[in-house]
């Protein structure tokens, strides 16, 4: 086979028109399109593009009025704040409550002393008398809004102060005040605060609350039960790892929770998270609360008054076996009230709003057939 | 399209449209033919290439309006090799038993192999003997693509026909 051959009659194949035929062809195909008539109203087409653009845009403004709520057709679940409650944390290993005090060193992390639900004072012996000697180099807030630090490194004589709402301690804003002759800094966790509010003065050695401040300088933490954990020496050494624990009440009762613990190397927890757990009420913000928490090392949950009028503490955190965690991450409780506090916004857009944009549609659709075929109607009529 | 074919023609005497295609339709035709695939009717190729080229200027308008029809013809000859493509794929993804066209095996055929650019090279260098620059030029290609492409081309149609396609001598054209 000769490809030059093969070109040549390639070349040739097929049925010729010529060149005036193609032309034609060609021009009509062109001109067809470029007379195609747009004029308002004189297709069945053009009348259906329009109604179905009216239904679109009626359609899109239902949608819109429905995202803008106007008639609360969405839920909006929130869950409930992790509720307030206090434990005065000082113990020993042994979990036997103590009124020993940790021997510190500049660098070390001070075991938490002093707990509110939601958020905790550590790195401090007592926030209401530590002056900064003690050795520790900063103090912080791990809260609902996660660890605040105060004023890094803070100077020798340094004055720390926690002030709090005096009838709503826990549920408002909790501000954490020092003071040194450097000046002085505010942290604020779990809400928004402004210092005026929260706290006064510091001058001539002495704290002042602000004249109209619903603030107090809290002076009486007082922690119902008390507690320490078996694992008091955890620690996480090899840089950020992460750990389940199962918390248990000290009091017997058969409840427990699942506690996921990322930590880094200094022993400061990232996050916690409480993967599944039973026979926990969560939450209200009265008080009637058990919460997990965990700072700085170690994993609790919270004293709480039980809604029946008992009351809990965990004494004591297992850690759990593989197995453990991967049924417990399978079975974590999803369905609950999210307990972190977050808002959680679901969307549902009722029936009848799908419906009635449907008819929308339709009805768009045949108000456009039905007005083209009036006017081609009177069209006719009028030719004749 | 290249630039150089879209550019407008400066003004010279009249000349209808139709008098530039009537012009230029024999080679197109032949063009048309080579590249489109089998199932392709040449001169529909050339007519959808003229309908698409009107719609944008005049032929009079056009510095270089056989290259710009070349062009438009390769292009709608790739376009539609394209669409059976994924015509193909699609169906075979579905499972669909692939309804076997009553089929006339044509020895002219055995040139599908090529895509229709290689196709156009291989004309224009060896059939109609354009040197390699008016068919890069033609063909919106470098001069270094088409030498590329006319040698891997003979190559395969050497091992296929068993015998190389032979340039056209001077005399011959």
């Amino acid at each position: 086979m000769n490809a030059n051959d093969l070109y040549e009659r390639r070349a040739e194949r097929g049925r010729h028109r010529g060149a005036a035929e193609v032309w034609a062809d060609a021009h009509h195909e062109v001109h067809a399109e470029q007379s195609v008539s747009v004029t308002p109203g004189r297709s069945p087409r053009w009348w259906s593009v329009a109604g179905f653009r009216v239904a679109f845009v009626a359609l899109s403004l239902a949608a819109l009025a429905a995202l803008a709520n106007p008639f609360g057709v969405f839920n909006t679940e929130t869950a409930p704040i992790a509720a307030p409650d206090v434990d005065r944390i000082v113990g020993d290993p042994s979990g036997t409550p103590s009124e020993t005090e940790p021997d510190t060193s500049i660098g070390q992390a001070v075991p938490a002393q002093l707990q509110i639900a939601g958020m905790t004072l550590d790195s401090i012996y007592d926030p209401r008398t530590w002056d900064g000697e003690s050795g520790a180099t900063s103090a912080s807030l791990n809260g609902a809004g996660g660890p605040a630090t105060l004023a890094a490194g803070l100077d020798s004589g340094a004055q720390v102060r926690v002030f709090t709402h005096p009838t709503d301690p826990y549920g408002q804003p909790v501000a954490i005040a020092s003071a040194s002759e450097r000046g002085s800094s505010l942290v604020v966790v779990n809400g928004l605060l402004s210092q005026d509010e929260a706290v006064a003065e510091f001058s001539a050695g002495s704290w002042t609350v602000a004249e109209g401040s619903d603030y107090v300088l809290t002076a009486a933490f007082e922690a119902p039960e008390t507690f320490a954990p078996e694992w008091w020496q955890l620690s996480f050494s090899d840089g950020a790892d992460e750990a389940m624990w199962q918390a248990t009440a000290h009091n017997g009762a058969d409840e427990w929770a699942w506690i996921l613990l990322v930590a880094d190397s200094n022993t400061t927890f990232q996050s916690t998270e409480v993967l599944g757990q039973s026979g926990i009420e969560v939450i209200d913000t009265q008080g009637n609360t058990q919460v997990v928490w965990a700072v700085d090392g170690q994993a609790f949950r919270l004293t709480s008054s039980l809604p029946d009028g008992g009351a809990s503490v965990v004494s004591r955190l297992v850690e759990a076996g593989d197995d453990e965690w991967a049924a417990a991450v399978d079975g974590a409780d999803t369905d609950g009230p999210d307990d972190s506090g977050v808002r959680v916004d679901t969307v549902e857009i009722p029936l009848s709003y799908l419906a009635t944009g449907l008819g929308v549609l339709i009805a768009g659709g045949f108000l456009g057939w039905f007005v083209y075929r009036e006017r081609s109607a009177a069209k006719d009529q009028a030719d004749d | 399209m290249s630039e150089q074919s879209r550019q407008p023609e400066p003004p010279r005497s009249p000349r209808s449209d139709f008098d530039v295609f009537a012009e230029l339709y024999p080679s197109l035709r032949r063009f048309a033919a080579v590249v489109a695939d089998s199932d392709v009717d040449p001169d529909d190729l050339v007519q959808d290439a003229l309908a698409a080229t009107l719609r944008r200027y005049d032929l009079s308008e056009l510095h270089a309006p056989m290259a710009y029809l070349r062009q438009a013809i390769l292009n709608g000859s790739s376009n539609h090799r394209r669409r059976q493509s994924r015509w193909r794929a699609a169906k075979a993804k579905l499972g669909a038993d692939e309804a076997q066209p009553d089929v006339y095996p044509s020895d002219i055929d055995v040139l599908d192999v090529l895509n229709p650019i290689d196709r156009a090279v291989v004309y224009m260098a060896d059939i109609e003997g354009s040197p390699h620059a008016l068919i890069a030029t033609e063909l919106g290609l470098t001069p270094g693509a088409v030498r590329k492409r006319l040698m891997r081309s003979r190559s395969r149609l050497r091992n296929i026909l068993g015998s190389p396609v032979s340039p056209i001598t001077k005399d011959e054209r």
